[in-house]
């Protein structure tokens, strides 16, 4: 499999107040390839999050680099990260945060719109998505009208509408329940099986066994990478 | 995320948020129609008021009066205008040099007729168009006239009675105030009939300037200087003194209104800032999340400032209407005639929208350089 992410000597600081920092990733060296499903786990305030936020284009490093195929994503202009995010990258989120005031149909669709895709086409790809998790009669719903569990699957949709190289989760069943979140878990891997790369962040380390790699992050450092025990996949 | 695309996605992202949040959307219109309704309302009083003043001025008497070259203002004064006339092809001509210029052209004929047995100035006026010292002629109809009080005097004539002008019968319409000017000497008929009684169809041989506000007459003179051979410009008191005292006083106006749209637009645009910061900061996790889903600065900053223009449209409109109701309500007679102006509701939306995107600007840039990672993390 070939090399997709690659992070060298990768440190975020955050400067505090009374110039106290707290350093989120501490010289972090990974590198993630095509087609693993990745899950980042650790105790809270561990650079989890940073770590997705770092590779995803959004938190630029204070230190090292981080490499989305060829390209150094930081070196890159704020537009042209914008780009990759749009046509590279798949983003979704604990809170799912679907835009209120959208139709599922529209949330979906927002990554092909910011993309300059044809109206019809992203239309049309929105409802082939939306059908396939079972959400078709849903279309015209808001956001408020759906299910916890639902709103995640609208959001994966939208994660998926530009067809992204990577997908990047962060803790995207924790607000869900069981079967929701099982749910949810099925969804990624089956888009898992089809090629995607997904790099999860989970609090919850029965669900981290279900990818193929699990990393453990503690004060901003990797102690724990190794494949996932229920994945059968050596990495 | 450049160029149209970054603007697609703008317009198409403010056009839903508008449609989906109305209440946002309203509240800051509200904020726009009460400044701009401020602004309309003061600047129709503002107008109404000015006419009323130069309405006043034009009872004075006009600031020019043409009379065919060859006669003088003597002559004017003693109506003794003689032959010469400006055919209605010389009218033309004049207000195609002139109309950009004045308010009113007031083309009048002024022949001697008999009354009573007396040679007595006859003034064919058109009774829609004239301006008098005692206020526009109504109910001048053919057959029909109005004296000048000294005249009335001197024939002893009561409105409603019947005398003979120019061997044709008339039934006085009215009789005019006392103006202490030659008008007092004269009568009024409308100005076709009798150019048709005389057969000098389309013909005057006085033509009354009101210059436009703030128009010197000298300006005026200086168009007619191809004319000079055909007319001669009788410069009156009223266009020497008033005028030139109004346009300086109507130019401290336009100061001090220039000041209260300044004013006013930066008042309106630091609350559009405010209301734009406002929206952006509890938009922050929407603006983060499009952020994150591939959405540029520029799109962010455009996303704003689209919806403030779409505020600043719609609270215009909103204000316009209020702006025309307050002044109504203090002015009722002066502010219908300017109430209704295309011109002035286009004005005040471009100055509006103008002023609510510039308002949007630093807070589309503040939203567009927050730290959206951190923002979603925290949510």
């Amino acid at each position: 499999m070939s090399e997709l992410v690659r992070l060298t000597s990768a440190t975020k600081q955050f400067s505090g107040r009374q110039g106290l920092s707290v350093t989120a990733l501490k010289d972090v060296t990974l590198s993630i390839r095509r087609g693993e499903f990745v899950m980042v786990v650790g105790p809270s305030g561990s650079g989890k999050s940073t770590l997705l936020f770092t590779v995803g284009g959004m938190a630029r490093p204070t230190g090292g680099t981080v490499h989305f195929g060829d390209t150094d994503v930081y070196a890159l202009s704020p537009s042209r990260r914008a780009a990759l995010r749009r046509a590279r990258l798949g983003f979704i989120f604990q809170t799912f945060n679907l835009l209120p005031y959208l139709s599922c149909l529209d949330n979906v669709t927002v990554p092909a719109v910011l993309d300059g895709q044809p109206r019809k086409a992203g239309l049309a790809r929105g409802r082939e998505l939306l059908g396939q998790i079972g959400l078709a009669a849903r279309i015209a719903h808001r956001p408020a009208e759906l299910s916890v569990g639902e709103r995640q699957r609208v959001a994966l949709c939208r994660s998926l509408i530009n067809a992204p190289d990577l997908l990047l989760a962060d803790e995207p069943t924790g607000n869900l329940d069981h079967q929701a979140t099982l749910g949810v878990l099925e969804l990624f891997k089956a888009q898992n099986a089809l090629g995607l790369t997904i790099l999860m962040v989970t609090h919850d380390l029965n669900l981290a066994e279900q990818g193929t790699r699990l990393i453990r992050l503690e004060a901003g450092s990797v102690v724990e990478d190794r494949p996932c025990r229920h994945s059968g996949v050596s990495v | 995320m450049t160029g149209l695309r970054g603007m697609q996605a703008g317009f198409w992202l403010a056009r839903r948020d508008l449609r989906g949040r109305p209440g946002s959307f309203l509240a800051g219109s509200l904020v726009v129609a009460v400044i701009v309704s401020l602004g309309v309302a003061a600047e129709v009083i503002l107008r109404a008021k000015g006419q009323a003043v130069r309405t006043e001025i034009d009872r004075m008497g006009p600031a020019l009066r043409l009379v065919p070259a060859g006669n003088t203002g003597s002559d004017l004064a003693r109506f003794d205008l003689g032959p010469a006339a400006f055919d209605q092809r010389m009218m033309d001509d004049l207000r195609a040099a002139i109309a950009p210029l004045c308010r009113v052209l007031d083309g009048r004929l002024v022949v001697r007729e008999t009354i009573q047995g007396r040679s007595t100035p006859v003034i064919g006026v058109d009774p829609d168009g004239s301006f008098a010292s005692h206020g526009n002629f109504s109910e001048l109809e053919e057959g029909r006239v109005w004296l000048g009080s000294e005249l009335a005097r001197t024939l002893m004539s009561q409105p409603g009675e019947e005398l003979v002008l120019g061997g044709r019968a008339a039934r006085i319409a009215g009789i005019l105030g006392e103006t202490a000017s030659a008008d007092d000497l004269a009568a009024f008929v409308p100005l076709e009939p009798l150019q048709r009684a005389l057969g000098r169809e389309g013909a005057v041989n006085l033509i009354d300037v009101y210059p436009r506000q703030g128009v010197e007459p000298a300006e005026v003179i200086e168009r007619l200087d191809p004319w000079r051979s055909r007319v001669h410009v009788l410069e009156m008191d009223r266009g020497r003194s008033s005028t030139s005292s109004i346009a300086r006083m109507e130019a401290g106006l336009e100061r001090h209104r220039r000041a209260w749209y300044g004013v006013s637009a930066f008042v309106l645009a630091l609350c559009i800032f405010i209301w734009s910061h406002l929206n952006a900061v509890e938009k922050r996790i929407e603006v983060a999340t499009l952020v994150a889903l591939g959405c540029g600065r520029g799109s962010v900053l455009l996303l704003l400032a689209t919806q403030a223009a779409a505020v600043g449209a719609a609270g215009t409109l909103l204000g316009y209407g209020l702006g025309a109701l307050i002044a109504l309500a203090q002015d009722h007679d002066g502010a219908r005639n300017f109430v209704f102006s295309l011109k002035l509701l286009s004005a005040m939306e471009l100055g509006a929208v103008l002023a609510c995107v510039l308002g949007a600007l630093p807070a589309g840039l503040l939203a567009g350089l927050r730290e959206h990672a951190a923002v979603l993390q925290e949510s």
